[in-house]
C-alpha cells in the first residue's frame, strides 16, 4: 500500500496497456472485417441505449411542458387549423381512393404484384448527435418493432435515408445526404434513371451519371425507382435545382434539392416494403 | 456518497455531453468530454481511473458515434496511459501549461481517430474537428476547479500536499 502514495502508477500498468492495446487493435480488425459485428454492436448498443434516451429526455421534457402550458387561445387555433387541413387531407383521400381502385384494377389486368400500401410505423428521433459522424441520426424504435438494416426511413415530404445499425431500443439511420450513401432513382417525367449521392451537405445531393443527351430539366421531381429492392418505387427524393454541361467531363453535374426535411422533422416513417397492406401506424 | 459513484456519475454525464445535440458550431466547440473527464480523474486518481476504464468508455463512445469499434478504445488507452507516464511531470506545471500539456494529449487522441477513420472508413473528416481540442484545453482548469471543490476529500494528495 506505501508505493501507492509516493508512486503514481503501479508497475503493471505498461502489461496492462499492451493488453488493452492489442484488443483494441483486435477488435478494430473484428469490425472491419465483419466478424461477429452484429452482435458487438447489439450488446454496445444496449449499453449505449439509456445514455441516448437520458440526452433526449430534457427536450421531450420540455416538449410535454410546453403542451401543457399552452393557454386555450393557442390550442383553439392550433385545433382551426388541423380541422382545415383534416378537411383538405380528406378530400384528397377521396380522390386517392378511387385511384387506388382504378390502379388495382390496372395492376390485375397487367398481372402485376407490386404492393403499393406498406406497412408502416412512426419513429422519433432521439435528441443525439455524433461529433464525427454529423449524418447519422437516432431513432427510438430497434429490434423490439422489428426494424431491420436496410429498411427504408421517410418523413412526410420524402425520403430521409435507411437503418444501418439495429440496436434493442435504438437504430441508426444514415441520411440521403451522407457521402457513403446512394440510392438508385428516376425522373418522375421522363423516367430517366440515375443513382443520388449525398455530399455531406444540409440539403444539396448529387444526381451520378446522367448522360448528357438524358432527358433531365430543372424543377423535375426525382423519385425513388426501386431497383435495388430496399426502397419501394415512387417517392420522392428532391427537385433538379441545377443543372450544368461541363465540356471537359462525361456526364452531366445534375444538383438536388431534398424533398424530406432531413435536419428539421422530428417524426419519420419507418416502412416495411415488402409485406402486407395493414397499416401499423401509432 | 461512494468514489465509485461519483466516477460513474462523472463519466455518465460526459458521455451524455459528448453527444449532446448542439448547433452547428456548438457542436464543432463541444469539447472531448469522455476523455477530459477520464484526464481528470486519472490526474487525481491514477489507480482508480486506469487505462482498463479508458478501454471501456472508448467502447462506448465509439458505440455512442457509430464508428469503427475499438478505435476509440485504442486512442483512450493511448491518451490515458500518456497522462499517465507523464502525470508527475504535469502536476508540477502551472494549471496553463497543464492545459497545453492536456491539449496535446487530446490533439494525439483526436489524430488516432482520424488516421484511422482515414485507413480504415469513408466517413468524412473534418479539419474543424480540431476546434474541440482547443476548447478541451481552455475547459482543463475549471474541470480541475469542479473536481477540487465538489469533492475535495476524494482528489486532495494528502502526503504529497498537493490538489
Amino acid at each position: 500500500m506505501t508505493y501507492q502514495s509516493i508512486f503514481t502508477k503501479s508497475p503493471k500498468v505498461g502489461v496492462k496497456a499492451v493488453f488493452l492495446l492489442l484488443l483494441s487493435i483486435f477488435l478494430i480488425v473484428t469490425d472491419l472485417q465483419g466478424w461477429c459485428q452484429s452482435k458487438l454492436r447489439y450488446v454496445l448498443s444496449a449499453a449505449i441505449a439509456p445514455i441516448q434516451y437520458a440526452v433526449d429526455y430534457p427536450r421531450s421534457l420540455y416538449l410535454d411542458l410546453k403542451n401543457n402550458l399552452a393557454s386555450q387561445k393557442q390550442l383553439l387555433h392550433e385545433n382551426e387549423q388541423l380541422k382545415a387541413q383534416q378537411l383538405l387531407m380528406h378530400i384528397q383521400m377521396q380522390k386517392l381512393l378511387a385511384l387506388q381502385a382504378e390502379n388495382k384494377q390496372l395492376r390485375a389486368l397487367l398481372s402485376s404484384s407490386q404492393y403499393l400500401n406498406v406497412r408502416t410505423k412512426v419513429a422519433a428521433l432521439l435528441a443525439v448527435s455524433s461529433a464525427t459522424d454529423k449524418n447519422i441520426i437516432v431513432l427510438n424504435q430497434g429490434a423490439n418493432s422489428s426494424v431491420y438494416v436496410g429498411q427504408p426511413v421517410v418523413d412526410a415530404y420524402g425520403v430521409m435515408g435507411q437503418v444501418i445499425e439495429v440496436g434493442p431500443l435504438t437504430s441508426r439511420v444514415m441520411l440521403v445526404n451522407d457521402p457513403r450513401s446512394a440510392l438508385p432513382v428516376e425522373d418522375n417525367r421522363s423516367e430517366q434513371r440515375a443513382i443520388v449521392q449525398g455530399r455531406g451537405l444540409a440539403n444539396l445531393v448529387t444526381l451520378n451519371h446522367v448522360p448528357k443527351t438524358a432527358d433531365v430539366k430543372e424543377q423535375d421531381l426525382i423519385v425513388t425507382s426501386g431497383l435495388a429492392a430496399k426502397f419501394p418505387q415512387g417517392y420522392p427524393v428532391g427537385r433538379v435545382v441545377h443543372i450544368e454541361d461541363n465540356p471537359g467531363e462525361q456526364f452531366l453535374t445534375v444538383d438536388l434539392e431534398l424533398s424530406a426535411h432531413v435536419n428539421r422533422s422530428r417524426l419519420v416513417l419507418l416502412v416495411w416494403p415488402n409485406t402486407a397492406e395493414e397499416n401499423d401506424s401509432e | 456518497m461512494s468514489k465509485v459513484f461519483i466516477i460513474f456519475l462523472s463519466l455518465f454525464t460526459a458521455l451524455c455531453l459528448s453527444v449532446f445535440p448542439f448547433n452547428s458550431w456548438g457542436l464543432w466547440f463541444n469539447p472531448l468530454w469522455p476523455l477530459l473527464t477520464l484526464l481528470v480523474w486519472n490526474y487525481y486518481l491514477p489507480n482508480s481511473v486506469n487505462i482498463g476504464i479508458a478501454f471501456i468508455i472508448g467502447l462506448l463512445v465509439d458505440a455512442l458515434g457509430g464508428g469503427i469499434v475499438g478505435l476509440h478504445s485504442l486512442s483512450f488507452v493511448i491518451s490515458v496511459l500518456l497522462m499517465n507516464i507523464f502525470c508527475v511531470r504535469i502536476k508540477m506545471f502551472h494549471v496553463l501549461q497543464q492545459s497545453l500539456c492536456v491539449g496535446a494529449i487530446l490533439f494525439i487522441n483526436l489524430s488516432i481517430v482520424f488516421l484511422g477513420i482515414l485507413f480504415f472508413d469513408d466517413a468524412p473528416v473534418y479539419l474543424r474537428s480540431y476546434l474541440a481540442v482547443l476548447s478541451s484545453a481552455i475547459m482543463w482548469p475549471f474541470m480541475l476547479w469542479l473536481l477540487s471543490t465538489c469533492c475535495p476529500s476524494l482528489v486532495c494528495d494528502k502526503k504529497l500536499g498537493w490538489h
